[in-house]
């Protein structure tokens, strides 16, 4: 038992003990927060800076006047700036005051502004400067429509055909519904498209319908204008905005802690066992120590670096959600499931993989029987979201018994806004336990023979040949 | 007990190849064995069927009075012909780390490591990453750990290979001063000039096969040479004053020197008193035997030519070491 003591400990302090350990565990999770950071600040859902006209075959008379009075820079601005919906009501208001001040001839007001306007557009570079061209009611949709396919990004032309019928603002009684049409260039972003689609032209048209109706579309638009509530969540410590992301984000905390600490001191062991194969080291130490207990040994030790990492990462995310006063949303028992799971998965893994590492005599051996490895790391992967959105559904059911996925499917059920009962978790935690012995089991056999083992890499039929021997 | 590794009639094979046949060794305690042959000849594979890494397919075997090494592992230091180190690890605390696999105190291992470590003259590299010493340091840091523990069997697997004459000396020395401190010691080489300053027992092994088991007095007396060097003072000096000696069966001359063969029976000192009498010389001696000598006559007869014996010295002295193969192959 001591010489398995001091195999763990010296693997434990050339694991955790290094620069690289504590770099490993500081800075993957920095740097993922960092990258999101970044890639929220930079993304950008706003269209790119295209330049061209928007046609408008207007035969119903009553669009295109508001349309016009609509296009204008600042609300075009603002339209691609922000969300489409939001905007809507925004764009509604400012045409409005717009259209009540402005001459009878709105696309020549439009066109004033245009100037002055566009050079603001122009230094802030990041808006489609577009214009509004009217055709006449009679123009034939094919033939505007054929100037389309000439828009380019440096040229400009027509990049929108809009075409309005009759019934689309007075649907007969008792016919169709019609809606408009809208014609674009090819390759045409669909973010340039969409805010003058669903921002500007449809609110025009359902303005037109609301007015033929006799209704003010400015009153309208008054009375629509209610922002949807968040729900507030009542706790025992006071209300707090609702936690829907958090319900996901935990269970899938703490399956990637099990999985991240469970898979780093597995890998370290793959890489240890062959780094003392190929530095010729392991027939030394066997002199000294049984293969059972190295291999025990070592195992123990890397359990330790996972729990290192398990416990730092745990107590970094408990105090996240105490600072977030999200502190309620995990309990005591939760985090001591974890801890079980993890120390389930690890055995099962650490097994395997140095099972794996005691068989080759370099890295590059490993591959071929890494195959089957590889499958025991992905799986988990692939079904820890269905089963964080639906833990009480048949797959996370069926892996819940299922080891080695086990611990992790269990885990993320643990985690989650509908836990299993403490039974079935508590029998779970026993099946992987008992899986996790047998790995070791049949680990600790293929260890020994394999760890002396050199040249041509022996396949996996071997190697479960080499579990049935006595 | 007075044998501390007694083997009857072991036998192992790789497959069709016989690696060693009907091997009987006993191994009496406090004796400097050493273990002679070329490469391939068995000498590890036979090591690690005492150290029950391999196992024989019939014989058997028994080490410090128990049926397997894995019995005594604390009393027993080895140091296996493919050695390696932690590289990572510094000097000082991978001395340590074997000293205390193998059963000492943290305190104990420690110290033992320091002293070692000044012993060898490795005491400032103590801090130093194994992976920065140089060849020759590693193999005295490897030595250090297998005997560090104060074993009573110490078997080494060619201590001295890849090491430079002056770093082989101080080992050779190291070596001795366990056996006088009353150690069992098997050590293997193949460069029998090694084995002859130390042993009191020498093993040869050829194609798996012992051929020879003796002190170095019996062999003395045993593979006598009966030949005189001769290296006459004059470049043109006739070899047929020399032939004429009664004692003299022939002279072969090899360059600047004569060999000079004796008849069976004959006197050397005689004919030593001879030779001078007749030639002045700048040297005349009584050819010592050496193992490699003996090595190629037990392997090729008296009778081979020279050039049979020079192809088989060159295939002794070279010294790759045998790399073990997956099918344990190979010594």
């Amino acid at each position: 038992m001591i010489k398995i003591l001091t195999v763990a400990q010296r693997e434990f302090t050339t694991t955790v003990f290094t620069r690289a350990f504590l770099l490993g565990l500081i800075l993957p999770p920095a740097l993922i927060v960092l990258g999101i950071a970044i890639s929220v600040a930079f993304s950008t859902e706003r269209a790119p800076a295209v330049k061209g006209s928007v046609a408008i075959i207007d035969r119903s008379g009553q669009v295109a006047s508001t349309l016009t009075a609509k296009f204008t820079p600042e609300a075009l601005e603002r339209l691609y700036r922000d969300d489409a919906g939001e905007q809507v009501s925004k764009a509604v208001s400012k045409a409005a005051d717009q259209a009540s001040k402005g001459p009878a001839d709105p696309v020549g007001a439009v066109g004033g502004q245009l100037d002055a306007v566009q050079a603001a557009a122009a230094i802030a570079g990041t808006t489609p400067k577009l214009t509004l061209d009217v055709l006449a009611a009679e123009a034939s949709v094919d033939v505007e429509k054929a100037r389309l396919s000439d828009w380019t990004v440096d040229q400009g032309g027509r990049l929108m055909l809009i075409v309005i019928e009759p019934g689309v603002v007075a649907p007969k009684a008792g016919g169709p519904i019609e809606t408009y049409q809208v014609f674009t260039a090819p390759k045409l972003d669909p973010r340039v498209v969409a805010p003058i689609n669903r921002g500007m032209v449809h609110q025009a048209v359902v303005d037109a319908r609301l007015r033929g109706a006799g209704l003010d579309p400015v009153r309208i638009a008054g009375l629509m204008s209610l922002a949807v509530p968040r729900a507030a969540e009542v706790t025992k410590q006071g209300e707090r905005r609702g936690s829907g992301a958090a319900q996901f984000i935990i269970p899938l905390a703490f399956f990637m802690l099990v999985w991240i600490s469970a898979f780093s001191g597995a890998g370290q062991l793959l890489n240890n066992t062959i780094e003392e194969k190929s530095n010729r080291i392991m027939e030394v130490l066997l002199s000294a120590v049984s293969p059972f207990e190295l291999m025990a040994g070592k195992i123990l030790g890397q359990l330790g670096s996972g729990l290192v990492i398990i416990s730092v990462y745990a107590a970094a995310g408990v105090f996240a959600l105490v600072a977030l006063a999200y502190a309620d949303m995990i309990t005591w028992w939760q985090i001591a499931w974890m801890m079980v799971f993890f120390i389930a998965a690890y055995l099962f893994i650490a097994s395997v993989f140095t099972a794996i590492g005691s068989a080759v005599s370099d890295i590059q051996e490993a591959n071929s029987l890494m195959t089957p490895a590889m499958l025991l790391i992905m799986i988990p992967m692939f079904a820890v979201f269905p089963i964080v959105q639906n833990p009480t559904g048949t797959l996370a059911k069926m892996l819940s018994f299922m080891p080695p996925f086990s611990p992790f499917a269990m885990i993320a059920r643990v985690g989650s806004n509908q836990p299993p009962a403490q039974w079935v978790i508590a029998l779970s935690a026993v099946f992987s336990l008992a899986a996790a012995v047998g790995a070791v089991w049949c680990a600790s056999k293929i260890f020994r023979i394999g760890v002396l083992l050199y040249g041509k890499p022996p396949n996996l039929i071997t190697l479960l040949k080499w579990v049935r021997m006595a | 007990m007075s044998v501390a590794i007694k083997l009857e009639a072991v036998r192992k094979t790789f497959g069709a190849k016989v690696a060693v046949e009907g091997l009987d060794l006993e191994i009496p305690q406090g004796s400097m064995t050493g273990f002679i042959g070329p490469n391939g000849a068995g000498k590890t594979t036979t090591i690690r069927m005492i150290m029950s890494i391999l196992f024989p397919d019939s014989g058997t075997l028994s080490v410090l009075g128990r049926r397997s090494a894995v019995e005594s592992k604390d009393r027993i230091g080895y140091l296996p012909e493919e050695r390696g180190v932690y590289r990572k690890m510094k000097v000082g605390d991978f001395v340590q780390y074997m000293a205390r696999l193998k059963g000492m105190s943290t305190q104990d291992s420690k110290a033992a490591s320091n002293q070692w470590l000044d012993r060898v003259g490795l005491g400032d590299v103590r801090v130093k990453k194994c992976m920065e010493l140089s060849k020759g340091m590693q193999q005295k840091v490897q030595f250090i750990s297998a005997v560090i523990h104060h074993p009573e069997l110490i078997i080494l697997d060619e201590p001295f290979s890849g090491l430079d004459p002056l770093n082989a000396r101080l080992l050779r020395d190291l070596i001795d001063e366990q056996h006088q401190a009353g150690r069992t010691i098997i050590f293997s080489t193949h460069q029998m000039s090694q084995a002859e300053a130390i042993c009191d027992r020498v093993v040869m092994i050829h194609q798996g096969v012992k051929r020879l088991d003796m002190t170095p007095k019996e062999i003395a007396s045993q593979f006598d040479p009966r030949t005189l060097i001769v290296e006459p003072v004059h470049e043109d000096a006739e070899p047929a004053l020399v032939e004429s000696l009664p004692q003299v069966e022939r002279v072969e001359q090899v360059e600047r020197v004569w060999e000079v063969s004796l008849k069976p029976g004959a006197e050397a000192s005689e004919a030593l008193a001879g030779v001078a009498s007749r030639v002045p010389c700048r040297r005349v001696e009584v050819r010592r035997v050496s193992l490699e000598d003996i090595f190629i006559d037990i392997v090729e007869g008296r009778q081979a030519t020279r050039e049979q014996r020079q192809k088989l010295r060159e295939a002794l002295r070279s010294s790759t070491p045998t790399a073990a193969r997956g099918d344990g192959a190979g010594d």
